[in-house]
């Protein structure tokens, strides 16, 4: 629990300044489809409306594209960016050279911390994500519209799961750099890089997206995204700790 | 165990061509307090480092409390405190976090002792580690270390931040801990007048090699200097059994001996020296001799100022 705590203390920061950052994404959407809710509810109260309402619809229609963002991986980019910005630093960073010692002194074996870092921004990340879709929920809540719980919850655990395979690349790159800015760059120029390949090369169903894709679900497992993305973060894994342990502090 | 709580065979380190540790062979027995000195650069940390499993040897082997340095490090960390040289720790942390943080790797945390240590020393529980001097992070580290009953503690310039009263303080300190029971400790330092005070034994790196290593009152009753007038041969001096290094300017003459200085004294009236004396030597005297500590060796650099 203690090296948890102090992967929370290494991560903390960044994790609200996340958590803002969604926030103001999700936010302007979210009063837009409570204030049109409003006002077509309002206009139904004066005059006699019919089913097919122009503002309701256009109300529903946004909230619509919303959870439609969210559940066919269009978010998934964005949580991308968010697992690299938790992932890096750390333990293995240059600022944090000073108190190493002390750390490195203390009786855990090195890749625990390691462990601490991964699983503490694995976690964070799906809270990013949940927060992300509890804002989905309450404005669908507050604009009386239907809120597909069950497919948020489950592009919640998908999205967050797909962009968690990118903290153990940001690990390693931070092992590199040891400087959170140049691995967070660096990560993400190998994250565009893969993107215009496989874009550019019509390998579609290789990109990571499609694990966050609650729809690609239904149609089969995407045994090829997950198996690459599995393989990327394992290789990813064994390198930084092995690199880690070997390293003369 | 054979009563060593630290052992190590040819222990080495390199960086690159660097030799940054070369073949140091230690039996540190329970209840010693071993001074490590040497210049800086001279391989003091990076030996410690080896000992706590944080560098790796290039080659050689060592033991504390039995523990292998390169497969049990973590057993070692259980059982070895480390009070770092830079004792800046989590700056962000407030001291009761930091405690309440370090001390949850010990089973045998005194949080008792640590409350006293700190109103002690004045320490509050409710600021950053930032927010304190280096003077009180130093204390604060030696508390914390001492609250998790280690059995050897290893200190890289313990007292280097503190005052003249703190340092006598701390001195104590370790001193009364390591009586009291099956403990040792070793302390890199510089500063050769604590070693003198509370090592029991002292051994000093010059570019990763041993060039002293023995008892503290052993190596002061061996090393003499003796100071010879006349016209003597100096490089036969030199080459005597227990001579150490010669200089001598005009009819003067200073010899340096490790051990037979009573033998050497004889042999330097034979020779044809006249009022030789023989003075004590201190660990910084010989310490400066072991090093060939230059003096003038600025003057040009200090000339090129003015």
């Amino acid at each position: 629990m203690t090296v948890l705590w102090k992967a929370w203390s290494d991560t903390s920061r960044k994790f609200y300044l996340c958590m803002l950052l969604v926030t103001l994404l999700m936010v302007p959407d979210a009063v837009s489809t409570a204030v049109e809710s409003a006002r077509a509810a309002k206009a139904s109260e004066e005059v006699t409306v019919p089913p097919d309402d122009p503002p309701q619809e256009a109300s529903t229609s946004g909230f619509e594209r919303q959870v439609e963002i969210w559940t066919h991986g269009a978010a998934h980019s964005i949580f991308v960016i968010l697992a690299v910005v938790l992932g890096v630093g750390g333990t293995m960073t240059r600022a944090n050279a000073h108190s190493n010692l002390m750390t490195l002194s203390l009786p855990t074996p090195r890749r625990r911390w390691l462990m601490g870092q991964w699983t503490v921004a694995t976690g964070l990340l799906f809270c990013l994500c949940a927060w992300e879709a509890s804002i989905l929920v309450v404005t669908g809540l507050v604009a009386g519209l239907p809120v597909p719980v069950g497919r948020l919850a489950i592009a919640t655990v998908l999205t967050s799961a797909s962009a968690a395979l990118w903290v153990w690349p940001s690990i390693l790159s931070t092992s590199y750099t040891r400087d959170a800015v140049r691995a967070a760059l660096i990560i993400v120029v190998v994250i565009v890089s893969l993107t215009t390949f496989t874009t550019l090369t019509g390998m579609l169903e290789w990109k990571l997206n499609n694990i966050a894709n609650v729809s690609r679900w239904s149609e089969g497992i995407p045994w090829r995204p997950l198996i690459s993305g599995l393989g990327m973060t394992a290789v990813c894994a064994w390198l930084v700790i092995r690199r880690f342990e070997r390293t003369d502090y | 165990m054979n009563g060593a709580l630290i052992e190590t065979h040819g222990l080495s380190k390199s960086f690159g061509h660097v030799q940054a540790v070369d073949d140091i062979s230690w039996t540190i027995p329970s209840g010693c307090i071993m001074g490590l000195a040497g210049p800086n650069g001279a391989g003091k940390t990076t030996a410690v480092k080896m000992l706590l499993g944080m560098t790796r040897p290039t080659a050689g082997t060592g033991t504390v409390l039995g523990y292998d340095i390169e497969r049990e490090s973590v057993a070692i960390r259980t059982q070895a405190a480390f009070v770092p040289e830079d004792k800046l720790l989590y700056d962000e942390m407030a001291v009761r976090s930091f405690l309440q943080f370090y001390g949850s790797f010990f089973p045998e945390w005194n949080d008792q002792a640590a409350a006293r240590f700190l109103d002690a020393w004045s320490i509050p529980l409710d600021r950053t580690v930032k927010q304190l001097s280096k003077g009180m992070r130093a204390k604060l580290v030696l508390a914390a270390t001492l609250c998790r009953k280690p059995q050897v503690l290893f200190m890289d310039e313990p007292t280097i931040d503190l005052d003249p009263a703190s340092v006598e303080e701390m001195l104590s300190l370790i001193a009364g801990w390591v009586s009291e029971g099956d403990r040792t400790v070793v302390l890199a330092t510089h500063r050769l007048d604590e070693v003198e005070r509370i090592c029991d034994r002292v051994t000093v790196l010059q570019d990763g090699r041993e060039v002293l290593d023995g008892g503290v009152d052993d190596i002061k009753s061996e090393w003499k200097s003796l100071e010879a007038y006349g016209q003597l041969p100096v490089d036969e001096v030199r080459a005597w059994t227990g001579v150490h290094s010669v200089s001598s300017s005009a009819s003067l003459a200073t010899v340096v001996v490790h051990s037979r200085a009573a033998d050497i004294r004889r042999q330097l009236e034979a020779a044809g020296a006249t009022g030789v004396e023989t003075h004590d030597m201190n660990l910084r005297e010989i310490y400066l001799t072991l090093t060939n500590h230059k003096r003038g060796r600025l003057d040009g650099a200090v000339e090129s100022l003015v």
